[in-house]
């Protein structure tokens, strides 16, 4: 009796508003009207779950759409287990069909989520850098830094996020329809993201596999034959992206 | 603390100390990492919000925890899953209570959902002889995969649920003396949650307390709660004319929560009580004032032998 009254519980807290169907166990309108307090709190709460992730979206797409988006999505694709910031990944794919644009500052938004919550490494210094023989640059392999992830972004957002750090009232407009490519970091205590010129994403990302500098130097260059392998090495490493080098 | 549960029957130690702990929540952590440490005995965090890989988050409760005593309170386990606990899941707050080495955890007799899904509420089980195999089964198990004993707190509960004919229900305390004679789990008693309960399901607060297994209780709860009127949804049949009492934790504790918590330690002696405060939550000082209430109960009544 217990597995089936589960199952059929989970159903109506999962339903949309009207379309419930009912529970055994839960007979009569007292009863009926119960069941509406538990599907109210278990969707409304998964909803605000992804409003605290996307808060920036939400400024984006204004209160009724993203809460009409977030109900779908939470109806359709409830959290696996109870890690609520973990929750939320798939939600970017969800808004591209709604939104092209939000859907950008919603991935822009999981990478600094993932980036804030990810593991603690030792950051790799100039120092440590410097102990290899200059011969042997060409071959090192690094260790990426957990938080560090690069994103390859259809939309300008990132000018409207920082906006959105300063100003929590401030509403961003729709976003120019501009490719960019942005670097996620945590270093210290802080998120901070980095918009990159042409062909250091493609460089950066071929770094974080583990590929080897010379390869990555030529994924980079494939993009943009002007780009500056140096000055891209700097700021990983100023920014804290690596977390270690071998050959 | 890397024991394992003790044998079913044996006495439960109280880990925490007997005195008045607060919920941590985000905006007091700056307060505790400062150089003035909040004047409070222990805190409480719920165990899920910590299940991170790492970040701030986690390092501003690695620093509290080594200046204070530390519960961690789960909203997960889903105790009460017919499906059996997610073994991932388990691992997960293994390596979480390893890492922060609490003096306490504990969660609920509930469920929160089924089918490799979460949905985020403490939802109602009918309390019959087959749950009752169900989630011993389910604390012996958390028990063993986190190396711990656990506490089991009552649940609050909005729904009356109808068993159908032939089965029997089991009354509340009973059902959890049976489940720490089995497990050897102690008990977490949460005062609001009775009051709630005794309120949306119309049962006697008084009856149900003096049946409560208080020797169990590891730890006691109190928190405010609010009135809600859902008189257009509930039909001219609806108990306690609509009104419903939400637990969430949201403002005060009430006089009636207080006054219970005072017999209830009259009869225990003293206990660790946490103050919870989960929404809207307010000024460190406003927790820390209901926090002083609680031990001023506690400073009067004089400890069991």
């Amino acid at each position: 009796m217990l597995e089936a009254f589960q199952q059929q519980m989970q159903r109506a807290l999962l339903a949309a508003g009207g379309g419930e169907g009912g529970v055994d166990l839960a007979p009569g309108a007292v009863a009926g009207a119960r069941l509406k307090i538990y599907r109210a709190n278990v969707q409304q709460s998964l909803a605000e779950a992804l409003a605290a992730a996307f808060p920036v979206t939400l400024r984006l797409m204004g209160v009724p759409a993203f809460r009409a988006a977030a109900l779908d999505f939470v109806r359709a694709h409830p959290p696996a287990r109870p890690q609520l910031a973990a929750y939320g990944g798939g939600f970017p794919v969800a808004l591209a069909p709604l939104d092209t644009g939000a859907a950008d500052m919603a991935r822009l938004e999981w990478a600094v989520m993932e980036a804030y919550f990810a593991a603690d490494a030792p950051v790799l210094t100039v120092e440590q850098l410097a102990a290899f023989p200059p011969g042997d640059y060409a071959r090192l392999r690094f260790v990426a830094h957990p938080a560090a992830r690069v994103l390859w972004l259809g939309h300008d957002v990132l000018p409207l996020w920082r906006q959105a750090q300063e100003d929590e009232t401030w509403v961003p407009p729709a976003p120019d329809a501009v490719d960019g490519e942005v670097l996620v970091l945590r270093p210290a205590d802080g998120i901070v993201c980095v918009s990159l010129p042409p062909g250091a994403a493609a460089a950066i990302q071929s770094l974080l596999n583990g590929d080897m500098l010379t390869q990555a130097a030529e994924a980079g260059l494939l993009v943009e034959p002007e780009l500056d392998l140096q000055a891209m090495l700097h700021t990983l490493l100023a920014q804290g992206a690596l977390a270690g080098a071998r050959l | 603390m890397d024991t394992a549960a003790p044998a079913p029957g044996t006495t439960p130690a109280v880990a925490l100390p007997r005195r008045a702990g607060i919920g941590l929540r985000h905006p007091h952590v700056p307060a505790f990492l400062g150089g003035e440490r909040p004047d409070v005995a222990w805190v409480e965090v719920h165990s899920e919000t910590y299940l991170v890989a790492g970040g701030p988050r986690l390092a501003a409760l690695e620093a509290i925890r080594r200046d204070y005593a530390l519960s961690c309170h789960g909203v997960g386990l889903s105790l009460g899953s017919a499906a059996g606990l997610d073994a991932k899941h388990l691992a997960n707050l293994r390596q979480l209570y390893d890492r922060l080495r609490p003096d306490q955890i504990s969660d609920h007799l509930a469920w929160t959902g089924t089918g490799g899904a979460y949905l985020n509420d403490l939802l109602p089980l009918p309390l019959t002889a087959e749950t009752r195999d169900v989630v011993a089964v389910n604390i012996a198990h958390a028990q063993d995969a986190l190396g711990r004993r656990l506490l089991v707190e009552n649940p609050s509960l909005y729904m009356p649920l109808t068993l159908p004919p032939g089965v029997e229900a089991i009354p509340e305390p009973q059902f959890l003396a049976d489940l720490v004679a089995r497990t050897g789990c102690g008990l977490l008693l949460d005062v609001n949650n009775v009051v709630v309960c005794a309120h949306n399901l119309g049962f006697d607060v008084a009856a149900y307390l003096a049946d409560f297994p208080l020797e169990a209780v590891g730890e006691i709860h109190v928190a405010g709660h609010r009135r809600e009127a859902f008189a257009p949804w509930v039909g001219p049949d609806a108990g306690a004319g609509g009104v419903v009492l939400i637990d969430d934790h949201g403002s005060r504790v009430s006089d009636t929560v207080w006054d219970l918590l005072a017999g209830v330690l009259a009869r225990t002696g003293p206990l660790p009580v946490l103050v919870e405060w989960d929404m809207d939550v307010p000024p460190l000082e406003v927790l820390l004032g209901e926090a002083a209430h609680a031990q001023s109960l506690l400073d009067g009544v004089a400890p069991h032998a």
